[in-house]
């Protein structure tokens, strides 16, 4: 910009000089021209004066030469005498012109014109009338006289026109004298003033000249410190343009990974032995970092690993590219990419990873002896053990049991750290993680005298590392049963939250203070603790905990009331948005209400867990006085009932609701400890099911509630005959009709001619691919179709979020057994034909 | 509850080069089971006491000197074909968690030690009847 200004000010200055000076010019032309004007006028009126001084001497000549005639007689006189007398007359009419445009003189002229032409002619006379002999005669004399006068007269009007000549010269000349003064002194000043304007200009050019030739040093100061820390860098730099052509790079670089020179982009990998993480396989040349960054892309710390004639021992780089686009300073469009050796760093975690392992190894081993020993010692195994020594060896086994906890979590911790925490993700029923992790803990409460509570309000898949969930779950629960006071309960909740299952472990202990709330997620933190429990953890169980929950993409929280309790919560993504069991303080039951008439609260909760994945809107009842209650306010679709209930028998309820209007037709399924009495024949007894209690029958007795319901058509898209022929005939047994697809455009017709109710998708098909058909149907206003995709690929959430319709579940075959399949297939016909029911009892109401 | 369709188990053969894991493992089976138990000090004595009488489950150590399990546990395969038992591996190394890796290669299980000795049974048998 400081450029810019100096020349436009150049600009500016040059622009006034040159007007300057031309103003000079045409001032200086004009100023000539009027000089040689005032002296032509002068010269004119000195040719005036001249041809006046001439008339008076021609006529002074011609009277000098007619008195010599007169008294000598003599031609020669006469002869000069006309020759005079010509003279004045041409000079009165030279007089007469020159004067012309001087109106002052005219009247002079005039008169002058006139006294000359009289004298002459009174001259003349003379001449000829008298002879010279004649010359004294009074006559003579007379016309003499008369002569003289005229002369007299003439001479009076000459000096007057003189001196009227003589004043317009002196006017002249002054004004001419004081013309050129005026003139030569603008000219002068004009003059003055370009000198300075091309010194001003003179002044700014060495200013600019000096102002680049710093900018030049400073620029070339500036290149020399960057090509020195270039230089100097341990990290290589590269700059390629558009073309990929290296057009800078310094010595780091060329160390790195061996001489640069420039080639074709799609060159690179194997030019300069490029391989991807697993250092086998040769990286692919357009997702090298500079080529990504060719593209626009900015791209970070990629880790790759570098082998070849140049680095023959092998190299490990991590690569960060940008993109240069084009600035106001500069034109230049291409990328940058930095790279560092992180062979060392590599080669540490390597170690480390080793050393964790052996040490893993060499502590684990021991610990192995010890912990057995102890342990068949405690169990009786080697023999007899008094009290005493049984309390010993029980310390001593616990203690080992909280060492090997420690190297777990330790080992667990580090595979966190080194976001090495691989998922073994599996689609599992949420409420049986639950249940599972209840039992696990059981004893533990048991020992502390803690009642375990579950209230499970919601069920249904999770695709989640069951082991993972379960350690979560343990971890908390088992901290609540740690810091609760014996007597208390530790309640386990499982509900529903947005797209996700919210699990939250409720116990009445001491609370957390306020100001240790922030650190408890922390590594190695426990709450400061006066007493002895504080021994009891590691101090990384939470850490763990979050960490996992967090690589399932869940999120989790601790809320807490000192000394009241604490409720420590976390929520998992959900394959499908979980519905409430229970709409809490409501008996209306909901849409699709079901009953469940059962004293046995676990039994009741997995009953419950089954039918809300079904879609039904579970009530439940502990007797026969609550599930009356209950049938007084709502008309269930099912109704599972036990015979031995604590206030009476639930044959009593059946005869009652037999009774009851429209009582007759709800399905019974009977769960009981006796077998069926004989005397009991309901037609709407589904099945009778005899404990203990096999959740696969429930599933078939449910599957003969469903068809009472109606039927859904299921519409299979997958491109595998025989995958699709299985699916078909698994769908039948549950009593599911089915039509095929083999590709995308089938599937289109089938959409549009069957209108099936339930789509099972598998993507990988021909075209439209599955995706494709996803669009389509949305742009067609089918985006509400429920909707199971089944692919071979692991979707992201990004991918399941676009490969959505209305209800939709995304499982991956790798993962998903047959049986999950199906139970997926089951939960969503059940969800839409009570989604049906429901449709036609409204109507029946409306209408 | 679905046992009954995997094959009974009745010989066992226990590979361990540490004599106290040996010990151990061999009493908590023998006291608490009625399967006859077998054991090697290494991966050699293993193979020579599986082809002399297939065993109907073999529990590996995973490190051992010389022979590790898993060379072990291949050559087993090749030699015995067929009549390859079950095989549960027992690592120090590994937690429970990073099995698939090792369930890929075929082995019906893994038991990661430390382990309870009161309790091994109930979990080679979980393992066992998982499989089938």
């Amino acid at each position: 910009m400081k450029q810019h200004s100096e020349v436009l000010r150049s600009v500016v200055v040059t622009a006034v000089l040159v007007v300057l000076l031309s103003m000079a010019a045409v001032f200086g032309t004009f100023q000539r021209s009027i000089q040689l004007q005032s002296r032509e006028w002068v010269i004119h009126t000195y040719q005036v004066l001249q041809q006046l001084e001439a008339v008076s001497s021609s006529l002074a000549g011609a009277e000098a030469a007619q008195s010599e005639y007169l008294q000598t007689g003599d031609q020669r006189y006469l002869e000069r005498y006309k020759t005079f007398s010509q003279r004045a007359e041409l000079a009165v009419n030279k007089v007469r012109q020159h004067t012309a445009d001087n109106p002052d003189q005219q009247i002079n002229i005039g008169s002058l014109f006139t006294k000359v032409g009289e004298k002459r002619a009174i001259m003349d006379e003379l001449v000829n009338k008298v002879s010279p002999r004649d010359a004294n005669s009074a006559s003579i004399s007379e016309t003499e006289t008369r002569s003289l006068r005229y002369t007299q007269e003439i001479q009076k009007i000459l000096d007057e026109m003189k001196q009227a000549e003589n004043k317009l010269l002196e006017e002249r000349a002054l004004e001419l004298a004081e013309n050129t003064q005026n003139g030569n002194l603008l000219l002068l000043l004009f003059l003055a003033l370009a000198v300075g304007a091309v010194l001003l200009l003179g002044w700014f050019m060495r200013q600019y000249l000096l102002g680049r030739i710093n900018l030049e040093r400073m620029l070339a100061a500036r290149a020399h410190q960057i090509q020195l820390v270039l230089d100097t860098m341990s990290d290589g730099v590269i700059l390629a343009d558009m073309d990929g052509k290296f057009v800078l790079f310094n010595p780091a670089a060329q160390q790195l990974i061996g001489p640069l020179y420039s080639m074709s982009p799609d060159k690179w990998s194997h030019h300069f032995g490029i391989f991807g993480t697993d250092q086998t396989t040769i990286f692919p040349a357009e997702e090298l970092p500079l080529a990504r960054a060719m593209r626009g892309e900015s791209v970070d710390d990629v880790e790759l690993y570098v082998k070849s004639p140049s680095v023959p021992s092998g190299r490990w780089i991590s690569v960060t590219a940008r993109p240069i686009r084009p600035s106001d300073d500069d034109v230049f469009q291409g990328a940058i990419v930095v790279f560092r050796d992180i062979s060392e760093r590599k080669e540490a975690e390597k170690r480390v990873s080793e050393f964790y392992s052996t040490v893993s190894h060499e502590l684990r081993t021991p610990l192995t002896s010890i912990r057995g020993s102890l342990g068949l010692i405690e169990g009786g195994i080697a023999g007899e053990v008094n009290e005493t020594t049984g309390q010993l060896v029980r310390i001593a086994r616990v203690e080992s049991d909280r060492l090997i906890r420690l190297i777990n979590d330790i080992l667990d911790i580090r595979k966190l750290e080194a976001g090495k925490l691989e998922l073994r993700k599996t689609t599992t029923q949420s409420e049986d993680l639950v249940e599972r992790s209840i039992q696990g803990c059981q004893g533990f409460a048991d020992e502390r005298g803690i009642t375990l509570l579950t209230n499970i309000k919601t069920g249904g898949p999770l695709e989640c590392d069951e082991d993972r969930v379960i350690q979560v779950i343990t971890n908390f629960v088992s901290n609540a049963i740690k810091f609760s006071k014996p007597g208390g309960k530790v309640t386990l909740m499982l509900q529903p939250a947005t797209a996700a299952f919210k699990f939250s472990i409720i116990d009445e202990g001491e609370g957390i203070p306020p100001d240790q709330m922030h650190k408890l997620f922390e590594k190695f933190q426990q709450i400061d603790q006066t007493d002895s429990r504080r021994q009891e953890g590691t101090g990384l169980g939470l850490a763990i905990s979050k960490a996992i929950v967090e690589e399932h993409g869940g999120t989790v929280g601790v809320e807490s009331q000192f000394g009241r309790g604490s409720t420590f919560w976390f929520e998992l993504p959900a394959v499908f948005s979980p519905a409430h069991i229970i709409k809490d303080d409501t008996t209306d039951g909901g849409d699709h209400p079901a009953l469940i008439v059962e004293d046995d609260a676990k039994l009741s909760h997995l009953l419950k867990a089954h039918l809300t994945q079904d879609g039904f809107d579970v009530l439940c009842a502990g007797t026969v006085a609550e599930a009356e209650a209950i049938l007084s306010k709502v008309r269930p679709l099912v109704v599972l009932l036990d015979i031995n209930l604590p206030d009476g028998n639930g044959l009593d309820l059946l005869t009652k609701l037999d009774g009851q209007a429209g009582g007759g037709e709800i399905p019974v399924i009977v769960i009981t400890g006796g077998s069926q009495s004989s005397d009991y024949g309901n037609p709407t007894l589904v099945d009778w099911i005899t404990k203990p209690f096999d959740s696969q029958r429930l599933t078939r007795a449910l599957d003969k509630v469903r068809q009472g319901f109606g039927s859904a058509q299921v519409l299979i898209v997958e491109d595998d005959p025989s995958t699709r022929s299985v699916l078909k005939e698994q769908l039948k047994t549950l009593g599911i009709d089915c039509r095929e697809a083999p590709d995308g455009q089938q599937a289109l017709i089938e959409l549009h001619e069957h209108e099936p109710d339930l789509l099972i998708l598998d993507l990988e098909i021909p075209a439209p691919s599955g995706s494709q058909l996803i669009d389509q149907m949305k742009s067609e206003g089918n985006g509400s179709k429920p909707l199971i995709v089944y692919t071979a690929s692991d979707l992201t959430e990004e991918q399941k979020q676009r490969l959505s319709l209305g209800l939709t579940a995304h499982l991956t075959k790798s993962r998903t057994s047959e049986e999950q399949l199906l139970n997926t297939v089951r939960s969503f016909v059940s969800r839409l034909l009570l989604e049906k029911v429901r449709e036609s009892n409204k109507e029946v109401i409306d209408g | 509850m679905s046992s009954n369709s995997s094959k009974k188990i009745e010989k066992v053969l226990m590979v361990d080069d540490d004599a106290n894991i040996r010990l151990i493992t061999e009493m908590s089976l023998k006291k608490l089971t009625a399967w006859q138990i077998t054991v090697a000090a290494s991966g050699r004595e293993a193979l020579m006491a599986a082809e002399k009488e297939p065993p109907d489950l073999i529990l590996l150590d995973m490190m051992m000197p010389q022979m590790d399990g898993l060379t072990v546990f291949a050559e087993l395969k090749t030699k015995l074909g067929v009549d390859m038992p079950k095989v549960i591996l027992m690592t120090a190394k590994v937690q429970s968690h990073e099995v698939d890796h090792y369930k890929q290669l075929g082995a019906a299980g893994i038991i990661s030690k430390p382990f309870d000795p009161m309790t091994l049974p109930d979990q080679i048998r979980a393992i066992v009847n998982s499989e089938s």
